[in-house]
């Protein structure tokens, strides 16, 4: 039986159980996910990625669908990695949102299940918006390409029953960045079906770091990650997404992100990988409406048999939209990365301005990097340009610093801390810029083996 | 009695399998300084990569002894950490890694190995300042990344400072002064003249008079065709100065 046949028919035989503990916006758009993913099926590893989500989809997960309470008391749990940011943190242990009730600051930041029961309203009109639409490429060929992770989606929906939701009403400005730590916990086999929904209205402002974390309580029990998120950002509103990955070698991540931007809208993305297991990253990114502007960003530092694909898709629909694109790899010993990097600017959207970069190091001869930038363009007076290199440290620098005394170890970690350094600066957030830097650097130094950030016991 | 500090024994060296340095003898005592001068090709460039263990250079033959230990055994770092300082023809950039990083950890690195407290900050800093006045190097390059954006002269000023930071027993200038002004030749002599002392000794390689006005090297050597084809005191570089490398061809091919 195909995986997603598989999880077809643990929907249509667990029904009532999904629906009994989700909330009647989630269960709404159940019925029609199941056909989706009937129709296109999981994704099959047809884009050139590492990956291929239908064959990690097919092992025998678990699925807490009967919302079993999560045993852990998250005090117990975690050591801030950012603590000059923990004014607001939120966790989630697994898919289920830990942390009591909401309460009211002027925005919402809380369970997704609270949040569709309490504001049925708001949550129709944005949940599965994103997620529940086949992406037009405008472009027949590669509809196949930008089609995928549809099933995904459609997988995540069909099952889909808590989460965290940020909603910033029109004119809000959250001062303090918000914190959401994810973590995978389990003793089995384990699938999170995770969601995301995040709504920043007009002129409203707000920025939120997630940090991917997987506690490892045995060797035996492998964790998948099924992530969507929706990012709606409003007219001049302003928006910052970093997502911090410290996996281990057991996981695997498969997350879909859709952004869409109105007028004028200012949007910054960060996907930052520490360590991995085997995560797969697309995102979606329309810029629907003028002057809205996205700087996405993205680095993995690899090792071992890691393994890190992003996708990215940036539809310019609008004219006068910027966006900036910037991903960077270090791969070590028999690590496997791949940039699939696609800008689309349709026709009318003049004066757009749009840069896409990937640099990859390849420190052995058996890391693997697939870069593969697309640029497609039907207006006229546009500023594009993209560049993509794969190559090793630079010799001459290394034997520069090592003739000064610097030992070749820490000349080698010298000149990879200084390529990631554009990527670290990218970031909006200052505190989180600098603690970055500490454990990229500890990384390099090989002193970050898995969750050392949050010490999760 | 003298002291040798650097023994070149008989020394090959290929560069991508072609053979460049065809036995170079050459023995420098403490407190000396010497010029090696000779046509573009003959070598020059070489012995400073082999002095200080480029990997893309290969010694097929002979030995160097420093301090009357096996040179060719030690790693770069270690070379430099024994006193051996280079400045490059050269000098490479590395966008990304600030000179402050650069020098802190190459200084630190120096007095681990001989087993010295790494400095505070502070006195890193104070450090810094005092070095950076010698070659007038602008604060404003100090907090920039290595050599990145900086002009010719800037690079060669910022290699003496690198070289006054390190304070090397061994320096070797290699055509430091080319690309330089007669202002900016001046500061970078001073810079090399203010290390000069009894232990300390240098090589300096070089097409031009200038430098060695300034430095005074109390001994020459013509390189041609990989070997050290003639020695003398400071006449000889007047010699080729006025005369250039023709008469030495000539004696050469004889």
């Amino acid at each position: 039986m195909s995986a997603e046949k598989q999880y077809i028919e643990l929907y249509n035989s667990q029904r009532p159980l999904i629906d009994a503990n989700a909330a009647p916006v989630l269960n709404a758009c159940r019925e029609s996910a199941a056909r989706v993913l009937a129709e296109v099926g999981l994704q099959k590893a047809k884009d050139q990625t590492h990956t291929d989500p239908s064959e990690m989809l097919a092992a025998d997960y678990a699925i807490n669908l009967a919302r079993h309470e999560v045993p852990t008391s998250r005090e117990d749990l975690f050591t801030c990695a950012v603590p000059e940011m923990s004014t607001s943190v939120h966790f989630l242990v697994n898919e289920q949102y830990v942390g009591g009730k909401h309460r009211d600051n002027g925005y919402f930041a809380g369970s997704l299940r609270e949040f569709a029961t309490q504001y049925p309203d708001i949550a129709s009109q944005y949940y599965n918006r994103l997620a529940s639409q086949p992406t037009d490429t405008g472009d027949p060929r590669s509809r196949r390409y930008e089609a995928c992770s549809f099933g995904e989606s459609a997988l995540n929906t069909m099952l889909c029953q808590d989460g965290f939701v940020l909603y910033v009403p029109s004119g809000f400005e959250v001062s303090k960045p918000l914190q959401l730590i994810s973590l995978l916990r389990a003793v089995d086999d384990l699938m999170s079906v995770q969601r995301l929904l995040i709504i920043i209205e007009d002129h409203a402002t707000a920025s939120l770091l997630v940090c991917e974390h997987a506690s490892r309580l045995n060797d035996l029990s492998h964790l998948l990650s099924l992530q969507v998120t929706e990012i709606f950002v409003g007219n001049a509103a302003t928006f910052d997404f970093y997502s911090l990955e410290e996996h281990h070698d057991l996981c695997q991540r498969l997350g879909q992100i859709y952004v869409h931007q109105k007028a004028a809208s200012n949007v910054a993305i960060g996907l930052y990988a520490l360590t991995a297991g085997q995560t797969r990253n697309r995102v979606h990114v329309c810029l629907a409406e003028p002057e809205a502007s996205i700087q996405l960003y993205g680095m993995a530092t690899l090792d071992a048999s890691q393994q890190v694909d992003n996708l990215t898709f940036i539809d310019h629909q609008a004219p006068s939209c910027q966006s900036n694109e910037l991903f960077k790899y270090v791969l070590d010993q028999k690590s496997r990365g791949s940039f699939l990097g696609r800008i689309l600017v349709r026709k009318g959207s003049d004066k757009t301005d749009a840069h896409q970069t990937d640099r990859n190091l390849c420190l052995t001869p058996d890391t693997r990097m697939i870069a593969r930038p697309e640029l497609e363009i039907y207006a006229d007076d546009v500023k594009c340009s993209h560049g993509a290199t794969v190559g090793q440290l630079d010799q001459n620098a290394l034997f520069y610093m090592c003739t000064r005394g610097i030992p070749e170890s820490e000349a080698r970690m010298l000149l990879m801390f200084a390529f990631m350094s554009d990527v670290i600066d990218g970031i909006r957030i200052e505190p989180l810029k600098d603690r970055l830097r500490h454990l990229i650097e500890k990384r390099f130094r090989g002193e970050l083996t898995q969750c050392k950030g949050c010490a999760v016991k | 009695m003298s002291n040798p500090l650097l023994e070149i024994k008989n020394l090959h060296a290929s560069v991508a399998g072609k053979e460049i340095l065809r036995g170079i003898n050459l023995t420098i005592n403490q407190g000396e300084v010497h010029a090696i001068m000779g046509p573009n090709g003959a070598g020059k460039s070489t012995l400073s990569a082999i002095l200080t263990g480029n990997p893309a250079y290969e010694v097929t033959e002979g030995e160097i002894l420093y301090k009357g230990k096996d040179l060719l055994a030690m790693k770069p770092e270690q070379r430099a950490w024994e006193g051996i300082f280079l400045s490059f023809q050269y000098p490479v950039e590395i966008p990304g890694v600030s000179m402050v990083n650069f020098m802190r950890a190459a200084v630190n690195a120096q007095r681990e190995y001989r087993g010295l407290q790494p400095l505070t900050a502070t006195e890193f800093l104070k450090l810094m300042r005092e070095k950076r006045a010698v070659v007038q190097l602008d604060n404003k390059l100090a907090n920039r990344s290595v050599n990145e954006g900086f002009s010719g002269g800037e690079k060669k000023r910022n290699e003496i400072f690198q070289m006054a930071m390190l304070e090397p027993t061994l320096s070797i200038l290699d055509e430091t002064d080319s690309g330089l002004d007669v202002d900016a030749l001046r500061i970078v002599s001073d810079g090399v003249n203010r290390l000069k002392s009894a232990e300390r000794s240098s090589i300096v390689i070089t097409h031009y008079q200038k430098l060695l006005e300034y430095v005074q090297p109390q001994f020459v050597h013509i390189v041609y065709k990989g070997r050290i084809v003639k020695d003398g005191g400071p006449e000889l570089g007047d010699r080729i100065f006025a005369e250039g490398f023709d008469w030495i061809r000539q004696e050469v091919e004889l």
